[in-house]
């Protein structure tokens, strides 16, 4: 099946700054893929690429199958959410909703067009601000119609850049649900860039991992969670942050600098390799060698707490009832089958 | 001693009114004094040389608003506010559509472009005056080498009026390229980027995005323009003069009133009445951007 979106080795600078070195990836039917990865990442680029708003310095892009490059972009027929609003000031809401309803080329029976303004603006809970200027509203009313306006299109790709970042956490908990939900029932693939690792890992199908204008990774939430392809892509996935440290083969072990055994080796593989684990696998009893707790902090759910170890600083992941405190001498240990070894450069 | 004691107090006020004093003596001199003196003078027979005088009431007034040079005056002035100031918005944005988008060399092309905004009016009306001279002007010489009519611009009756205005609109075309500019890069790129996704024809984004966005520095430029289009004088001077009625506007007409008839007591009556009508406009001036303060801060 041709995705809908095939993007191979984009790659794009501003001047002599790449902002991206060879991206690929692909959005097929009815797929929701968010697009993960820091603040200069190169999520904007690439999405603006995709929407005809930036013309790639090389790879291609293919919309359906088609070479992108030969369709202008008002003919890609794609709705892109910006990260700051882009809302036309001199119209109130419901103008700015309709707008896009109202060219030429998918004009609308008005009686269709107040219905699906309508429908957006319950969704999105803007009723009461449709006769509002746009410039009269705050920046989470502002994202909400920005969203509103992509929505009462029925494109054939959604691209939202940062679409959630602006709003207040209540409504950015709700819309991270409903909105994945919408597009699924619409049945509308998504490209969704996020710098949020928790919003990436709710509402995707499949997360591409991007830094610094480079595809780290790209597989299912778990799969990407659970095996991340480098130690650069383990970090931009979960909080608190994954552990990371060398470590040699000694004695069937994987031991650290100072001499610390982590866990038992496989046979085979590297003797030299980059070891990560995730906060949750470290338990602090039953380890060979001794840790001191430095900082406890507690995040509602679960302890977070930060170790000396090793010779690194270790996160591990401490049930609400674990009675631990600074200066708390411990035996962290990690299950061998949840280390991940790295082989080392 | 308390800083609000009467001493204290007595001390601050004299402070206060030796800071404001020097400006209120300035403002007293050069605008309230001459204001007076001049209601005062528009009831008098006054002349220029002589001291032969008398008062005579609403003589004065009743000539201005009876007199058909005065209502001439006037409706020339309209109409060169109104051809003027239309034609430099029309150009002046259509000019600067043309030079928004970035291209190479447009800070030269813009420099060259704000030249003639940059002159005195009355070294305009000379240029003006050269170039459109019938006999070796250089509009004319090139109108001949096309082989096309060599009209008289500045001394055919018909034509000496919109020659004026035409050497108005190369003068202040560029002021409301300026203007238009400075509006037009306001428009954030993401908002013609949102149109362009959203598949806006061109003409709608302009009707409703680029027009509208730019519509409330376009009203601030045409109302500066229109109060100094409407006190219109440098250029008339340089070319056709004073006294021609073709072109007299409403202060080369009080000029001529004053200073080549002499007649202080009805020129004086007649500033008063031209005062009114810029406090009019002044007005309409100041509500406009009071408007505009309240609509950016909604």
């Amino acid at each position: 099946m041709t995705p809908v979106l095939a993007i191979r080795e984009l790659a794009k600078r501003f001047g002599r700054t790449p902002a991206l070195a060879s991206a690929s990836l692909a959005v097929g039917e009815r797929e929701i893929v968010a697009l993960l990865g820091p603040t200069g990442a190169g999520k904007t680029t690439l999405l603006r690429c995709v929407a005809g708003l930036e013309a790639p310095d090389g790879g291609t892009i293919e919309l359906g199958g088609r070479d992108a490059s030969q369709i202008a972009p008002a003919e890609r027929d794609i709705a892109l959410v910006f990260q700051n609003f882009s809302l036309y000031p001199s119209m109130t809401v419901r103008e700015n909703l309709a707008f896009p309803l109202r060219a030429p080329a998918r004009r609308r029976p008005s009686g269709e067009v107040a219905e699906r303004v309508a429908w957006a603006a319950k969704l999105l809970r803007i009723e009461a601000l449709l006769e509002r200027p746009a410039r009269r509203l705050s920046g989470g009313e502002m994202q909400r119609v920005a969203i509103g306006r992509a929505i009462v299109r029925r494109p054939r790709l959604y691209l939202m850049d940062e679409a959630l970042t602006n709003l207040d956490a209540k409504l950015r908990e709700e819309l991270r649900f409903e909105l994945p939900a919408l597009a699924r029932a619409l049945g509308t693939p998504v490209l969704w860039a996020t710098h949020d690792a928790l919003e990436a890992l709710a509402v995707a199908d499949r997360i591409v991992l991007l830094d610094r204008g480079v595809v780290l990774q790209s597989g299912t939430p778990a799969e990407v969670y659970a095996r991340p392809a480098s130690p650069a892509a383990a970090r931009l996935l979960g909080w608190p942050p994954v552990n990371v440290l060398p470590a040699r083969r000694k004695d069937g072990h994987w031991t650290a600098a100072d001499g610390t055994r982590i866990a038992r080796a496989a046979p085979g593989g590297p003797d030299a390799a980059t070891l990560g684990f995730r906060p949750e696998h470290l338990t602090l009893e039953g380890g060979p060698a001794p840790a001191e707790v430095e900082v406890v902090e507690l995040t509602g759910p679960a302890q977070v707490a930060l170790l000396r170890w090793a010779g690194i600083r270790a996160y591990a992941l401490v049930p609400r009832s674990a009675r631990i405190a600074p200066g708390l001498r411990v035996t962290p240990q990690v299950a061998p089958e949840h280390v991940i070894v790295w082989p080392a450069p | 001693m308390s800083p609000d004691s009467a001493p204290a107090r007595r001390r601050g006020a004299g402070i206060a009114w030796g800071l404001v004093g020097p400006v209120l003596l300035l403002l007293v001199a050069f605008n309230v004094f001459p204001l007076v003196y001049n209601v005062v003078l528009s009831f008098t027979s006054r002349e220029l040389v002589g001291d032969d005088w008398r008062w005579v009431g609403g003589a004065n007034y009743e000539r201005v608003f009876t007199d058909p040079l005065f209502a001439g005056a006037l409706r020339r002035t309209a109409l060169f506010v109104l051809c003027a100031v239309g034609a430099e918005l029309v150009l002046g944005f259509v000019l600067a559509l043309a030079l928004v988008r970035g291209f190479r060399g447009k800070g030269a092309v813009l420099a060259v472009v704000l030249v003639p905004m940059m002159l005195s009016p009355a070294v305009m009306g000379l240029f003006g005056a050269l170039v459109l001279n019938g006999n070796y002007g250089v509009l004319n010489q090139i109108l001949g080498g096309l082989g096309l009519p060599q009209p008289q611009w500045l001394s055919d009756r018909g034509l000496k009026f919109w020659s004026v205005v035409l050497i108005d609109v190369w003068m202040w075309t560029p002021f409301m390229t300026l203007i238009a500019l400075a509006g037009l890069s306001s428009i954030p790129a993401q908002v013609h980027e949102a149109a362009a996704i959203d598949r806006a024809s061109r003409w709608r984004v302009f009707t409703r995005i680029t027009l509208p966005m730019t519509a409330p520095l376009l009203g601030l430029a045409v109302l500066l323009r229109a109060t100094d289009a409407l006190k219109q004088f440098d250029l008339v001077m340089a070319t056709t003069g004073p006294n021609d009625a073709a072109t007299q506007t409403l202060s080369t007409l009080l000029y001529q009133v004053v200073f080549r008839d002499g007649k202080v007591g009805l020129g004086a009556a007649f500033a008063c009445v031209v005062l009114v009508v810029v406090i009019a406009l002044a007005t309409v001036f100041t509500r406009y951007l009071e408007h505009l303060r309240r609509a950016r801060e909604a």
